[in-house]
Parts: C-alpha cells; structure tokens; sequence
C-alpha cells in the first residue's frame, strides 16, 4: 500500500485537534460527549483532581529536596573556604578581593590595607562564597 | 485548576488519534502528563514553563502541551507514558515521575515496521470517510479540506471559509457525531451513531 503517511497523519493531528476543541458547545455538551464515550465523567474529574494535587505534592518535595540539596552543597563548599587562605600574603589576598569584585564594585582599598590579615581573609572567604552560590544560580538558570 | 472537562475532552479526542491508527493511549494519562509537566516533574524531568502574559489561561496551556506531546512530530521522538501517572486514588505512581533522562530513552526506540504498516492500513478507510463525508455535503468537505490543510481552530477554519463562527461549530459537531464511532477495526466504518444522527 502507498499511501502519504505524513500527510495522513497531519491531517489526523488537525482532525483531532479540531474535534478536541470545546469551542460552542456548553459543559452539558461535553459531558453527553464523554458519556457517549463510555467515560465515567464524575469518576474521571474526580481522579483528575486528586491526580493534580499529587503531583501538586510531588512537585513541592522535589523543589525541596532540591532546595536541601543545593544547601548542603552551599555548606560543603563553604568549609573548603574556610582556612583555605590561611598561607596566603597579603598581597595575594587583596589581589584575589580585587579579581572578585571587580571594577563597579569599589571596595575601600585603603580600609582593607588598614585590617589585619586575619579580617581580609575573612571577608576574601564570604566573597568566595558569595561568588560561587551567584554562579552556582547563574548556572540553574541558564539550564 | 477549572475548566477540567474541557481538557479532558480534548485529551479523549487526541487519544482517539491513537486508537484510529490502532494503538491505545489513555486520555487521563495524556492529562496528567500535561500537568505533570507543567509543575516541572513531566516524565523525564520534562517541564514546560507557563507564560501568563503569552497563555493567560491554565486550560489553554495544559491544552497545548498534550497537543504538543501528541503531534505526528512529537510522538516518536520526545515519549510520553501511555498509562496514567497516577493511581485510580489520584495518588502518584512515584515510580513514574521524576524519571531519570537516561530512562526516556526507552521512549526513542523507532516503531518497528510492522506497526507502521499496520498504521498506515488503518489511516486509509478514515481518510477515505472524510472524503466521503466531504462528496456528501459541500460546507462539511470545506471544513475537511481545512482540516486537511492542518487549519483545526474555529477562528480559523472561520476566517479560511468565510463561514461564521456559529456555522463553523456546528459543522464541526457534526463531523464529530460522524466520527464518534468509527473503528478502525470494523470493515464497515460508517459510525452507528452517524447514521442515526442524519435523521435528527
């Protein structure tokens, strides 16, 4: 048999697309439709509702969990900041400070050149971090 | 979420593409599909993003997606699960959402030449009855002919004919009670219903 199969087929998409349609006719309509189907309609809207609200649910567990996911992670990455500069000089933390801020930021140089190490190392630790969680979103949203 | 009914009727049509070809598909999965997908969970970790200001209405965009995953294009290449998602409860089938992509391979696989041999024989006698239908009644063959052209919403099978809106709905209800019944299987396909309904 030869038959144009694509063509067959586009046609049967517009022709179900058409007759799926609810334009012009009232819900008592639709429902003498389903039922002429064989379709229980009160069971049918029912298990279509509770199918809504389970996957309702199950949609919020998965953002939560991949919520919980994404701060364990945040916590992991943030113990390897922790003491990670701690062999640094000065001179390479403040570079580093200046690499991550970049030219719009302008942080107070000369406030940073008056703190001891121990606090630039600090504030280089919470600019890491916040450098990566912003990548780390900027890469959710780009997916 | 309202208007549930007319997705539904809409699914249950859409699932009829596939019994007309001689498969099966169960509406209530194509619209639990649908939802699914649309709170980012569809099976594969499909999702499809919302635009409010693009689709104002829920109906319209759940709609959109079980045309979309029920499309000629679509059905052999992006995979949607036959049976429900959820339990007859309503309760999800867990094992069932949030399936891994690696899993929706299983979804790619080609039909085997078989099927589509059996498809294609199928397609025939439907295509054959519209072109009956449209030697039958010339307003009818117009709306076939726009059908055939991949034209399917009222506004625009309207706006192609000329006909109203009012006009276009009624033909189209009429097509419908046509087709109600028809079964691929039977080899005499005009639909028991059609024919009673020629007298009403």
């Amino acid at each position: 048999m030869s038959i144009d199969k694509e063509k067959y087929m586009k046609t049967m998409d517009a022709l179900t697309d058409a007759l799926g349609r609810s334009d012009g006719q009232t819900v008592e309509d639709i429902k003498n439709e389903l039922r002429d189907d064989g379709i229980d309609v009160g069971s049918a809207l029912e298990r279509l509702k509770k199918a809504q609200l389970s996957i309702s649910m199950a949609a919020k567990r998965s953002a939560l969990d991949a919520a919980r996911d994404k701060r364990v992670e945040l916590v992991q990455k943030g113990r390897e900041f922790i003491g990670k500069f701690s062999d640094w000089s000065k001179d390479q933390i403040m570079a580093r400070i200046k690499e991550l801020s970049g030219p719009k930021v302008g942080l107070a140089y000369r406030n940073l050149d008056a703190m001891g190490t121990e606090e630039i190392i600090s504030i280089l630790e919470d600019m890491e971090m916040a450098h990566y969680r912003r990548n780390l979103e900027e890469g959710s949203d780009g997916e | 979420m309202r208007n549930e009914i007319h997705i539904l009727k809409y699914a249950v049509w859409r699932a009829k593409k596939f019994v007309l070809i001689g498969d099966e598909v169960d509406p209530e999965a194509l619209v639990s599909e649908a939802i699914a997908r649309a709170y980012g969970v569809g099976t594969g970790g499909t999702c499809r993003n919302w635009n409010k200001n693009k689709c104002p209405k829920l109906e319209n965009f759940l709609i959109g997606i079980i045309k979309s995953t029920t499309s000629h294009k679509a059905e052999h290449v992006t995979g949607f699960p036959k049976e429900s998602l959820c339990n007859k409860d309503g309760s999800t089938k867990d094992d069932k959402l949030l399936k891994s992509g690696d899993e929706t391979k299983g979804f790619l696989k080609p039909k085997n030449p078989e099927k589509e041999l059996i498809e294609s024989e199928n397609l025939q006698p439907l295509m054959d009855e519209l072109n009956k239908l449209s030697d039958e009644d010339e307003d009818m063959g117009m709306i076939i002919l726009c059908i055939e052209d991949g034209i399917s919403k009222t506004r625009h099978i309207a706006e192609a004919t000329g006909y109203d809106r009012k006009k276009v709905n009624n033909l189209l209800r009429k097509l419908r009670r046509r087709l109600e019944n028809y079964n691929p299987k039977l080899k005499n396909n005009l639909p028991k219903k059609g024919r009673k309904n020629e007298h009403r």
